[in-house]
C-alpha cells in the first residue's frame, strides 16, 4: 500500500486515487445522512409524539383537523419538498466542486 | 343492462385512448434503446409527469381512500411514505445508481459483483415483487368494473351461475368480482404481448395527468358542496352537536371578565339605567354592524311547525336561508375596544342608581359566549334559524341573577339567558353556535345525524355509521382499527384471564406496527422494479436531479386528495362499511361522487324526493336514486371521471410491471439461462409466450384476493422489496466491503423471510390456514407478519455484513473503480473508462 502523499503535490492521477475515492463518499454521505437524519426524524419524530403526547396531538386546528393529521396528511409534503430541494441543490454544487478541483488537478499536473 | 352512462362512456374512453396511445407511441419507438432513452429529448417537465404517471397505481388512486374511510388516521402513513420513498431514494440510492448505468436491479446486481449468476438470482425478486404488486392492481380492477356494471343483472338466464353470491349462496344483482379481473388482465396482457403499453414518456405523463385531473377535481367539488377537508375531519368528535346547557361545564371564576372588570368595564349587569335608552344605544353598538353580518329575512318569521302536523317536519328547509354572524380575528380588537367602549358607556349611565332588568341584542349575547370559551380572539360562527331577525331580537332576563349581577354574564349563564326568552343555544363545534326557537331545538335534538331533508347550516353532513364501522374515537386518533386490530382481539381474548392486556402493552404494539409499516414503505420504493429504470430517462444528472424535484412535487400535491376522499366517505356514504370485497371501502372513490345526485333529486323534488333520500340512508335503495332527467347529473358525471383515473392507474401500472417481469423472463432466464444461443426473433417471440404465462398467473392471483384490502397488498409488496433489493442497492452503493456471495445470502434470506411471513399473513386472512387462534395467543407475531419489515430489512443488512466479512477475499478486484463509477461526478466520464478497461479486460 502507498503512502498516502501530501496534499500540495498533486498525485499522478488524483481521480483515481483512493483519498478522492474516500472524499467523494464521505461528502456525499454526509450530505445523504444531514438530510435523512432530518427526513427520518420527522417521519418517525411523528409516532413518538402520537405515542406520548396524545393530548397536544389531538388538538384542533384549522377548523377541525387534528395537529397530528395535519402534520401527517398535508404538512409533510412541503416538508419533504424542503429537503428535497435543499438536498439537491446542494448535490448539483457538490459535483460541480468535485469537477472543478480535478479540473484544477489536472492543469497542475 | 341498465348501466349509467357517463360512467360506462367515461370508462371506455379511457381504456380506448390509453390503448391507442400505447400502438401509437410504440410505433414511434420501436427499439429497446428508444425505449429506455426516450425522455432524452423530453423536456424535465414532460419527464416528471411520466414518472410520477408511472409511480401512482390503483393503491395510490383507490386503495389509499379505502383504507383511510376504514381505518382511519394511520392509513395516512400510507401517502405519506409513498411520497417520502421517493425522498429515499433519491437521497441513497438514485444518484450513485444512475452514474452505475444500471437500468435494472438484475443488470446492477451483476454489474457491481462481475456475476452473471448473481444476476439470475436477483431476478427471482423481479418476479415475487412484481406478482404482489400486480394483485391489487386486479383487485382495483376488479372492484372498478363491478362498480360500473353493478346493475347488471345476471339473474334468471342461463349466465345465473355467473351471478355474484350473497353470504347466504343467494345469486345477487351485480357483476362477478372475477369476471372484472378476467376481462382487465385479459386485455392489458393482450395489449403487452402485441407489442403495446410500453412504458412510453409520453403515454405515462398523461396517465398522470389524467389521474391529476380525476382525484382532484371530484374533491374540490365534493367540499365545495358538504364542507371542506378540516371540517370533515373536524365532525368525527363527539358526533352530535349536544344541546348547549347539557354539555356546557359551569365555568369557574372568569378570568377574561375580571380582566375586563381591572380595565374599567362596567360594574353591573348589561344595558343601561333605563330600557329605552338600552335600546337606543346598543344597536348602534351591536355587532350586527361591526361585522357586517347579513341575517335572514323578516318574512320568514312565523313558526316553523306552522301550516303542517305537529312533529311532522319543524324543521327549516333547504330553501331558507339562515341568519349567520360571523367574527374573525382581523376584527377582533375592534370588537374588543367596541365592547369596551360600550362598557364604559353603561357604566357611566347608571352607576348612581339601580340597575333595572337589562336588555341585550340576541347577537351581541351569544358573542359573550364566545369571549371565554375561545381562548383568544378567533373567528367564530353563529347561526340564527330563519325568521330571527336578531339585531331586534332583545332578550329580557327575568331573574338578574341569570346576568351575573356586576360584570355582565358569564358564559355559563348565557344559555339559560336564552331559555329563558325561549330560545336554545346549540353548541356545534368549538367555535359554531346555533340558535333556534326551542320548539325547533328539541326537534333538532331528536333528528337523526345527517338527515338530508334538513338544513344542515354550519354542520357537517352525516349519516348514521353502521355497526361495524369504527368509532369516531378510534377513528381519528393514531393507533387506531389498522395499528391494534391484533392486539384488541388478543386483549378481547384475554380478558378476565391471568394475563389481561392492558393498554400500554395495545399501543406499544400499535407503536411497533407504525414503525415497521413506514419501513416497510420507505425503504421498499427503492427496491420496486419498474420505478428505478426512470431515472435514466434524462440527459444528464443535473436535468435527472430537477426531473427529481418536480416528481416530488407532483406526487406530493397528488397525495393530499386521496384521503379526502376516504374522510369524506365515512360522512356521507358509511353503507360502504356493511360491504366486503370489491363493494367495500376500496371503491369509495368511484362512488362518492354519486351523492351529488341523491343530494339534487332530495332538493328538486319535495317530499318525495327527501322520501327516497331517507330511503338511501339506510343504504339499501341508494344506487337506485337517480336524478331527475331534467337535471345535469354532476354525481354521474364526476363518478365517470373518478373510474376513468382508476383506469388509468391500474392499467399503466399493470402493464408497466408486465413488461418489467416478461422482459425479466424472456432476456434473464430465457435468454440467458434456457437457450443462450436462442436468435432475436426466438427472443421476441418467448417475450409474447411469457407475457401470456405471467400476465395469466397474475390474473389468476387477481382472482383470489377480493376480501383484502388493495393498499394492504401494496404494502406487502414494498415489504418484500424493502427485505430484498433495498439491503442489496443500499449496501452495495455505500460499503465496498461487500461480496457476491453476502449480498446473496442477505438478499435472498431478507426477501424470502419477508415473502414467507406476508403469505402465511394473507393465508390465515383469506380463511386458507387455521391460524386464528394463534394470532390471538401471539399478537405480536401476527403484527411482525404482517409488517415483517423492522426485522427483516436490519436482518438482511446485518447478513450482509457478516457473511462479506467472512468471505472478505472475494470482494471484487476493482472494486475501487466501482465505486469511483459509482461515485464519482458524471462529467468526469468515468463510466466510458470503466466500459473501456472492462472490455480490454476480457
Amino acid at each position: 500500500m502507498l503512502r498516502v502523499q501530501a496534499p500540495e503535490t498533486a498525485p499522478p492521477d488524483r481521480v483515481h486515487s483512493e483519498e478522492f475515492l474516500r472524499l467523494l463518499m464521505r461528502r456525499q454521505l454526509r450530505l445523504s445522512i444531514g438530510c435523512g437524519v432530518a427526513f427520518l426524524g420527522m417521519l418517525l419524530g411523528l409516532p413518538l409524539a402520537n405515542f406520548f403526547l396524545p393530548e397536544l396531538m389531538a388538538t384542533r386546528v384549522f377548523g377541525g383537523f387534528t395537529l397530528t393529521w395535519f402534520l401527517l396528511g398535508i404538512g409533510c409534503f412541503p416538508a419533504v419538498w424542503v429537503i428535497a430541494w435543499f438536498f439537491i441543490r446542494r448535490s448539483i454544487e457538490l459535483e460541480r466542486q468535485e469537477v472543478e478541483e480535478v479540473g484544477r488537478g489536472e492543469e497542475a499536473r | 343492462m341498465n348501466v349509467d352512462p357517463w360512467i360506462l362512456g367515461f370508462s371506455v374512453l379511457t381504456v380506448v385512448v390509453t390503448i391507442w396511445m400505447g400502438f401509437w407511441a410504440a410505433k414511434k419507438s420501436r427499439t429497446a434503446s428508444d425505449f429506455f432513452v426516450a425522455g432524452r429529448g423530453v423536456s424535465v417537465g414532460w419527464n416528471a409527469s411520466a414518472i410520477s404517471g408511472e409511480y401512482l397505481s390503483a393503491a395510490s388512486f383507490m386503495g389509499i381512500a379505502g383504507m383511510v374511510m376504514s381505518s382511519g388516521y394511520d392509513a395516512l402513513w400510507y401517502p405519506v411514505c409513498y411520497a417520502c420513498g421517493y425522498l429515499f431514494l433519491l437521497l441513497f440510492i438514485a444518484g450513485p445508481l444512475r452514474r452505475f448505468g444500471a437500468y435494472t436491479i438484475p443488470d446492477f446486481a451483476e454489474g457491481r459483483y462481475d456475476s452473471p449468476v448473481f444476476r439470475r438470482i436477483a431476478v427471482v425478486f423481479v418476479l415475487f415483487i412484481g406478482f404482489f404488486y400486480t394483485m391489487p392492481q386486479m383487485k382495483g380492477a376488479g372492484t372498478t368494473l363491478a362498480y360500473v356494471f353493478q346493475e347488471v343483472d345476471l339473474r334468471g338466464g342461463w349466465l345465473e351461475v355467473f351471478a355474484p353470491k350473497g353470504s347466504d349462496g343467494v345469486p345477487m344483482q351485480g357483476f362477478p368480482y372475477w369476471a372484472g379481473v378476467m376481462i382487465v388482465g385479459g386485455v392489458i396482457t393482450f395489449n403487452v404481448a402485441l407489442g403495446g403499453m410500453k412504458g412510453i414518456t409520453l403515454v405515462q405523463a398523461f396517465q398522470y395527468w389524467l389521474k391529476m385531473f380525476a382525484i382532484s377535481v371530484p374533491v374540490f367539488v365534493l367540499m365545495a358542496t358538504y364542507g371542506h377537508y378540516g371540517s370533515q375531519v373536524g365532525s368525527n368528535s363527539q358526533t352530535r352537536p349536544v344541546l348547549a346547557p347539557a354539555g356546557m361545564t359551569p365555568s369557574a371564576p372568569d378570568v377574561r371578565y375580571a380582566a375586563w372588570d381591572e380595565r374599567g368595564a362596567s360594574r353591573g349587569g348589561l344595558g343601561g339605567p333605563d330600557a329605552g335608552r338600552g335600546l337606543r344605544e346598543i344597536p348602534s353598538l351591536s355587532l350586527a354592524s361591526a361585522a357586517g353580518m347579513s341575517l335572514a329575512p323578516a318574512s320568514l318569521a312565523q313558526t316553523p311547525v306552522e301550516g303542517r302536523p305537529a312533529l311532522d317536519w319543524p324543521f327549516p328547509r333547504r330553501d331558507e336561508s339562515w341568519g349567520r354572524l360571523e367574527m374573525g380575528p382581523r376584527n377582533a380588537a375592534n370588537w374588543r375596544d367596541r365592547w369596551h367602549d360600550l362598557w364604559r358607556r353603561v357604566r357611566s349611565g347608571w352607576s348612581s342608581r339601580v340597575a333595572p332588568v337589562p336588555a341585550v341584542p340576541m347577537d351581541a349575547l351569544v358573542s359573550f359566549y364566545f369571549l371565554d370559551l375561545l381562548p383568544r380572539p378567533e373567528k367564530f360562527t353563529v347561526f340564527f334559524a330563519p325568521g330571527m331577525s336578531v339585531s331586534q331580537t332583545i332578550i329580557r332576563p327575568g331573574a338578574s341573577s341569570a346576568i351575573g349581577g356586576r360584570s355582565g354574564p358569564p358564559r355559563s349563564s348565557i344559555p339559560a339567558l336564552l331559555a329563558s326568552n325561549g330560545y336554545t343555544l346549540v353548541h356545534l363545534r368549538r367555535d359554531v353556535v346555533k340558535v333556534y326557537p326551542t320548539a325547533m331545538a328539541a326537534a333538532y335534538a331528536n333528528a337523526p345525524v345527517g338527515d338530508p331533508r334538513v338544513d344542515h347550516a354550519g354542520e357537517v353532513m352525516r349519516r348514521p355509521l353502521p355497526t361495524n364501522a369504527p368509532g369516531d374515537a378510534t377513528w381519528l386518533a393514531p393507533f387506531g382499527p389498522l395499528t391494534t386490530k391484533a392486539a384488541r382481539a388478543a386483549q378481547a381474548a384475554a380478558k378476565g384471564t391471568d394475563h389481561e392486556i392492558g393498554e400500554a402493552t395495545v399501543r406499544s404494539y400499535a407503536l411497533v406496527y407504525t414503525y415497521s409499516l413506514i419501513m416497510a414503505l420507505v425503504c421498499g420504493t427503492a427496491g420496486l422494479p419498474h420505478i428505478l429504470v426512470r431515472f435514466y430517462t434524462n440527459p444528464d444528472g443535473v436535468a435527472a436531479k430537477r426531473t427529481t424535484m418536480w416528481v416530488m412535487i407532483l406526487i406530493g400535491v397528488f397525495y393530499v386528495f386521496p384521503p379526502v376522499f376516504g374522510v369524506m366517505g365515512r360522512n356521507l356514504m358509511p353503507e360502504l362499511y356493511a360491504g366486503a370485497g370489491a363493494k367495500g371501502t376500496d371503491k369509495v372513490v368511484l362512488e362518492l361522487p354519486k351523492v351529488l345526485d341523491a343530494r339534487s333529486a332530495g332538493a328538486g323534488a319535495g317530499a318525495d324526493a327527501a322520501d327516497r333520500a331517507a330511503a338511501s340512508m339506510t343504504g339499501e335503495a341508494s344506487s337506485t336514486t337517480h336524478p331527475p332527467p331534467s337535471a345535469i347529473p354532476w354525481g354521474s358525471i364526476l363518478s365517470g371521471i373518478t373510474c376513468a383515473g382508476a383506469f388509468a392507474a391500474f392499467m399503466s401500472t399493470f402493464s408497466g410491471l408486465l413488461v418489467s417481469m416478461t422482459g425479466a423472463l424472456a432476456h434473464d432466464v430465457y435468454g440467458r439461462i434456457l437457450r443462450p444461443a436462442s436468435t432475436a426473433a426466438e427472443r421476441m417471440r418467448m417475450f409474447k409466450v411469457f407475457a401470456w404465462v405471467i400476465g395469466g398467473v397474475a390474473t389468476l392471483l387477481g382472482c383470489f384476493v377480493e376480501p383484502l384490502q388493495i393498499n394492504f397488498m401494496v404494502g406487502q409488496a414494498f415489504a418484500i422489496a424493502a427485505a430484498s433489493y433495498f439491503p442489496l442497492l443500499f449496501m452495495s452503493v455505500w460499503w465496498r466491503g461487500m461480496t457476491v456471495r453476502g449480498a446473496a445470502t442477505g438478499m435472498l434470506a431478507g426477501g424470502i423471510a419477508a415473502v414467507m411471513a406476508v403469505s402465511v399473513t394473507n393465508f390465515s386472512d383469506l380463511g386458507w390456514l387455521p391460524l386464528k387462534g394463534f394470532w390471538t395467543a401471539h399478537p405480536l407475531l401476527r403484527i411482525l407478519c404482517e409488517q415483517p419489515a423492522i426485522w427483516a430489512v436490519p436482518g438482511a443488512i446485518l447478513l450482509m455484513i457478516v457473511i462479506s466479512k467472512l468471505t472478505r477475499r472475494e470482494v471484487p478486484a476493482d472494486i475501487r473503480m466501482k465505486m469511483l463509477v459509482l461515485h464519482a461526478p458524471e462529467a468526469l466520464g468515468l463510466k466510458q473508462e470503466y466500459i473501456r478497461e472492462h472490455e480490454a479486460g476480457h
